[in-house]
């Protein structure tokens, strides 16, 4: 629940207003001119129709430079941005040869191991050498090596499951492993603000979905007993079964899962549970095994455990864990498994070493180190970021912290600026959030060191200044309501 | 006896009409005679507004009391998550212990291999290899982010400006998997209300993409022209007057599940005559077909302009140094589809 002062609110839905107007007006002019140079293209309609294209023109475009920025370095700490300019008004960008050096707060690299990296690395280019950069072939064909074995017997230890199945990319995990398991006659309950794989995957089960409020373990009961109580719809059969689908950390809001809660009640409801890792794997827990160590929920009492590569490991794919029998019969039924290229082997050698490295078995302590700076450095940035003023939202220990912009001007305004003085910086607007509440995302990291985070919020407050996005009264008091005026969002 | 009930009768209704127009029997209104009909209908008015002023019956409603939910919840037994398995499931598939290359070795025996797609033989190709293993220490291993947030490395332009430039599109996008192109692509062209017709023969991510975009999906025999022509003619009529209604035909250029070459030059025809988009999928044919490699397109001899939206799998067979880069690199999505004009963004 966020809260919007009203006053933003109404400045904020003008700016859309008055976007939109004059959009409606620049188009109600090139629907003239179109129409004196006769259309080319008899017969078909247009690829891109109404709405959705007048969004991508009239308001993408004109700060299309503040995302998709190229860079032309590994992701690391620092990093370097390639430069863009444009002849016509943003409709292109050209890249140039030149390069900024920024510092990254956007990147999903939570301990580090985006950058070449001294244990993992060599491993990597063994493996490269040894099995070629794929394995042009399905997992069931001839694409499982040596290497698959090992990587899910590892990820299977990690994550405390008695057996893993991994793909090539996280988003088709969750999009191919849910029509496996659910079908008509089940009910999914997700909440509201999961990722877009996790709707794709619900909505190509055929299963029926019902939404509960996020992150709010009341609602979800409540849904719970109401569905259980009136079975299917229209037939009023009792449903085959019912999954609940949560996410550790929520990469828009910063926000923990409130697991403790929710499997209480998947429990009591005999709901089974999914829970999607995604962003929290590696990053939180004392030895990085997730949400579930971080807030003591044993993982036998989660059904699926859901997570990716992409984020902590700097690698890529996705991994399912459960019993031994799910991942017997996924292995026989799951799409993801039987007809996609199976991962290939040096990007998972890059998963087994930083797992590796991440327990200590590398026999250094870089991994604890790496954990516990990554906690620090968390922290510290969110508490400092409180302090100046601004509207942070989700968690403590949590690395992803949201800066909340509202109006659409400050979105280009604040990625612009920050880039300026070399602070690389994610702003998300609508359609990733709801149109009122765009946002800063910033992404923190074990390879910060202490001055990279103080500039950046030498940076970030000067910025804020600027287009005055600090919201509550600088220092002490942590007032979270303004006065009592103030609309509720969800 | 019948005539006497007949008069009896007949002296009844007399009587009756009778009464009824006694009481307006000498009423005129504007020139009309009105009769016993004012009477009568002025009941009928009286009776309906009374039957009208009535609640209508419902059931009283009772929703039920915690604890007969209480009670539900605790009576309802779900299904299984996964249906008990059987012995034909466990299935072991060979595990390779060395590159997927035309020889490898399984279980300690060297074998030679036909279950990889490496058509090109680049496999252990020493350039690639090194331009790789360059790539891997210059940039790591994952791009730790979507293309939209600083996940987008300059290889990755590179590479979609030496594909479209090979294959003579305007533009070209990488997604980082095969599998999730199409089922993030035909979403983005095709919402609600489109038509798509498809070849019955389409791989498992095609079909989803198709069931995930809501479209109105027709399949057509698979690689049969004539049973697309028949299923076109149906819908041009059937569509007749809808405008600004997107059509497309969905087809593989080499099907993955049957080893089939799509007629394209007959289907391209066929698209024309019905105003029809193409959407190809070049994952297995690119780089094999046609005598440069470019494809199905090379193949006939069709100009690359007449296809609308053109999807290539990296993951297969192509294996040039950028292509290999990417390979690794994989991030947000990448994978190419090469479409003329737009550049979607990324779901
Ligand atoms: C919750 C969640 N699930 C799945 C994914 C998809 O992962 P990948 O980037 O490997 O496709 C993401 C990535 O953004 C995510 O945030
Ligand atoms: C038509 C088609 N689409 C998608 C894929 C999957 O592509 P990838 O193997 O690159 O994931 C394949 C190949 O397996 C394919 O043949």
């Amino acid at each position: 629940m966020i809260a919007i002062p009203y006053l933003t609110a109404l400045t904020t839905y003008f700016s859309y207003g008055l976007l939109f107007a004059f959009g409606q007006f620049r188009d109600f002019f090139r629907k003239i001119f179109d129409w004196c140079s006769s259309n080319n293209l008899q017969g078909y309609a247009p690829i891109c129709l109404g709405l959705e294209d007048f969004y991508i023109r009239r308001l993408y475009l004109r700060i299309q430079d503040c995302f998709g920025r190229p860079i032309s370095s590994a992701p690391d700490a620092w990093f370097d941005v390639v430069e863009r300019y444009s002849n016509d008004n943003n409709k292109t960008l050209k890249r140039t040869s030149k390069v900024s050096r920024c510092l990254n707060l956007g990147s999903y690299n939570y301990l580090g191991f985006a950058a070449a990296d001294e244990y993992c690395t060599p491993r990597v280019i063994d493996t490269l050498k040894k099995y070629s950069p794929s394995t042009c072939s399905t997992r069931v064909d001839g694409g499982t090596t040596a290497l698959h074995n090992e990587l899910e017997e590892c990820v299977a230890s990690f994550v405390k499951k008695p057996a893993a199945l991994v793909f090539g990319m996280g988003y088709v995990t969750n999009s191919a492993i849910l029509p496996v398991l659910m079908g008509k006659g089940s009910l999914i309950i997700s909440d509201s603000l999961n990722h877009n794989s996790i709707v794709n995957g619900a909505r190509g089960s055929g299963a029926t979905i019902r939404v509960f409020q996020h992150n709010v373990p009341s609602h979800l009961e409540e849904v719970l007993r109401e569905q259980i109580a009136e079975g299917q719809p229209r037939t009023h059969r009792p449903w085959k079964k019912i999954m609940v689908i949560v996410e550790g950390i929520y990469s828009m809001e910063g926000e923990l899962c409130k697991l403790p809660e929710v499997i209480a009640i998947c429990k009591k409801y005999k709901a089974y549970t999914y829970l999607d890792e995604a962003h929290s794997i590696g990053a939180v827990g004392k030895t990085g095994r997730g949400v579930c160590e971080l807030l003591g929920v044993d993982t036998a009492d989660i059904d699926i455990m859901m997570g990716t590569f992409t984020k902590s490991f700097g690698s890529c794919g996705g991994y399912i864990a459960g019993s031994k029998e799910l991942i017997e019969y996924l292995k026989y039924t799951c799409p993801a498994h039987l007809y996609a290229t199976s991962i290939s082997p040096p990007a998972a050698q890059q998963i087994i070493s930083s797992i590796k490295v991440i327990l200590g078995e590398d026999g250094s302590s870089r991994g604890a180190q790496k954990l516990a700076k990554i906690r620090e450095n968390s922290n510290f940035f969110r508490s400092e970021l409180q302090k100046m003023g601004f509207e942070v939202l989700g968690d403590n220990d949590s690395p992803v912290m949201p800066i909340m912009l509202y109006n659409p001007a400050k979105i280009p305004a604040f990625s612009r600026e920050c880039l300026r003085q070399n602070v690389a910086v994610v702003t998300v607007a609508f359609p990733a959030t709801p149109l009122l509440l765009a946002r800063a995302r910033i992404c923190i990291s074990a390879s910060h060191s202490r001055e990279d985070l103080t500039k950046a919020l030498q940076v970030i407050s000067s910025v804020g200044d600027l287009i005055g996005i600090k919201y509550f009264p600088a220092e002490p008091t942590k007032q979270q309501q303004q006065d009592g005026k103030t609309v509720k969002f969800e | 006896m019948a005539s006497s009930f007949i008069n009896f009768v007949n002296t009844t209704i007399d009587l009756v009409t009778y009464a009824l127009h006694a009481p307006s029997a000498r009423a005129v209104v504007f020139g009309f005679n009105i009769g016993g009909h004012l009477f009568i209908e002025v009941l009928l008015l009286v009776v309906i507004l009374f039957l009208l002023s009535q609640k209508s019956y419902k059931p009283p409603k009772r929703p039920l009391s915690n604890k007969e939910i209480d009670e539900l919840c605790d009576e309802w037994v779900p299904q299984p998550l996964i249906p008990s398995l059987n012995d034909e499931m466990p299935y072991e598939p060979p595990v390779l212990e060395s590159a997927a290359g035309p020889h490898t070795i399984v279980n300690g025996k060297e074998v030679v291999n036909f279950a990889s797609a490496n058509y090109l033989g680049l496999i252990g190709h020493q350039k690639l290899l090194d331009s790789c293993s360059s790539a891997l220490e210059k940039y790591g291993v994952g791009s730790c982010g979507p293309r939209g947030f600083y996940g987008t490395i300059d290889v990755h332009l590179d590479c979609e400006g030496r594909i479209s430039k090979f294959l003579g599109t305007p533009d070209s996008i990488l997604y980082s998997y095969g599998l999730s192109t199409m089922f993030s692509a035909i979403p983005a062209f095709s919402k609600k209300g489109d038509i798509i017709v498809a070849d019955e023969g389409v791989h498992w991510g095609i079909q989803n993409g198709l069931y995930l975009s809501r479209s109105t999906v027709v399949y057509f025999k698979h690689n049969n022209m004539d049973s697309l022509r028949e299923t076109l003619e149906n819908i041009t009529s059937i569509y007749k007057r809808t405008k600004n209604l997107r059509r497309y035909i969905v087809i593989e250029a080499l099907y993955q599940n049957s080893g089939q070459i799509a007629p394209l030059d007959e289907i391209i025809k066929l698209k024309e005559k019905y105003c029809f988009r193409i959407l190809l999928d070049e994952s297995n044919s690119f780089g094999v077909l046609g005598s440069s490699g470019r494809g199905l397109t090379e193949h006939y001899g069709v100009p690359v302009c007449r296809v609308s939206i053109y999807r290539v799998s990296l993951g297969l067979e192509f294996v040039t140094d950028e292509h290999k880069i990417s390979g690794l690199w994989r991030r947000k999505k990448e994978m190419r589809l090469f479409f003329t004009g737009f550049v979607s963004e990324e779901a």
